[in-house]
């Protein structure tokens, strides 16, 4: 799977230092109304609005992100830690759900996503095949704008949902302040080698 | 939504230094009996906000809870089937929750709450 960066980060065991600050002042945006520090590469709205459409269209199974999905929760073998509260960011969430088979020892899991149809999706299909008993809680909520209570998860998982994002270190950020002191983050990303792919086929 | 979920969620407007508990606006509550997990319970009550779900699950209509939390109390029966009826069993369907501090609402529609933000906020 070189194709994909996979992401694991811990936070450290000591509180992190600037978690008497909100959420909103993490994102790397610089703080002038004006402008924005970080270039707006996507058009966010718009690419809520191609996902909200991309539901509809979703079938129940997808091998690549099944595969993707798979490849990430395996790291939580490496882990002798469990994480009875878990954070999943938008991307592939239904695949992560699949994927889980207990993996980590969820025993609650948040599935957030900026696209509203995209959790409904994901929370018909758990109503169908309600096979394991994690608790599940859907949000729609911008992975660059977190909304969840500071140091309140043991677990981030975001599958190949980071990289529409225009400001990944200030999701990153807040992805960190959501974490309790040794937390940890899972990601797997579009990136490097696949986007060298990408341009091969494009120019074919 | 449930109130386990409220008790995660904050608001996080720019420049909203504390937007956490939300307000919540009911409009439509359900209730929706599901199976009684003990331990899950258990260790659920450490890690949740005690006087946050009291206040949330009175503004459902149940005042069933005491008004202050004491691990003592798992041990009694009917303490944990409260705590398991307010924590999992009420849903708000329709309403909305409420920043504390600017007063923003975000939509519950069909359970599920909307937390984006317009552009003008972040």
């Amino acid at each position: 799977m070189r194709a994909f960066w996979s992401l694991l980060l811990r936070t450290s065991r000591k509180n992190q230092p600037f978690s008497a600050f909100p959420f909103a002042n993490f994102s790397t945006h610089n703080a002038d109304h004006s402008h924005h520090s970080t270039l707006q590469i996507f058009d966010r709205n718009l690419k809520r609005k191609q996902r909200d459409r991309a539901a509809w269209l979703m079938s129940s199974k997808d091998p690549l992100l099944d595969n993707v999905a798979h490849n990430l929760l395996d790291r939580l073998h490496d882990c002798k830690k469990d994480f009875p509260t878990a954070l999943c960011l938008g991307g592939s969430l239904q695949a992560i759900r699949r994927s889980l088979n207990g993996r980590g020892s969820i025993e609650k899991l948040i599935m957030m996503d900026a696209s509203s149809e995209m959790v409904q999706a994901c929370k018909n299909a758990a109503d169908v095949s309600n096979n394991d008993n994690i608790e599940s809680v859907y949000v729609v909520g911008d992975e660059e704008f977190l909304p969840i209570k500071e140091s309140s998860v043991d677990l981030v998982i975001s599958c190949l949902g980071l990289h529409w994002t225009n400001d990944l270190p200030g999701a990153m950020i807040q992805s960190r302040l959501a974490l309790k002191p040794d937390g940890l983050f899972l990601a797997a990303i579009l990136g490097g080698e696949t986007l060298k792919y990408f341009s091969k086929f494009s120019s074919t | 939504m449930r109130l386990l979920t409220h008790n995660m969620l904050s608001s996080n407007i720019k420049g909203v230094t504390n937007g956490f508990p939300l307000r919540i606006e009911a409009v439509k509550v359900e209730e929706k009996t599901v199976e009684m997990n003990t331990d899950f319970l258990k260790n659920m009550f450490v890690k949740i906000d005690w006087k946050v779900l009291v206040e949330a699950s009175r503004t459902l209509g149940y005042a069933e809870l005491p008004e202050e939390g004491d691990s003592s109390f798992l041990e009694s029966d009917e303490f944990l089937s409260r705590f398991h009826h307010a924590l999992l069993e009420l849903h708000l369907e329709e309403g909305a929750l409420i920043c504390p501090e600017t007063g923003r609402r975000f939509p519950v529609t069909k359970g599920i709450p909307n937390m984006l933000l317009h552009e003008d906020e972040v």
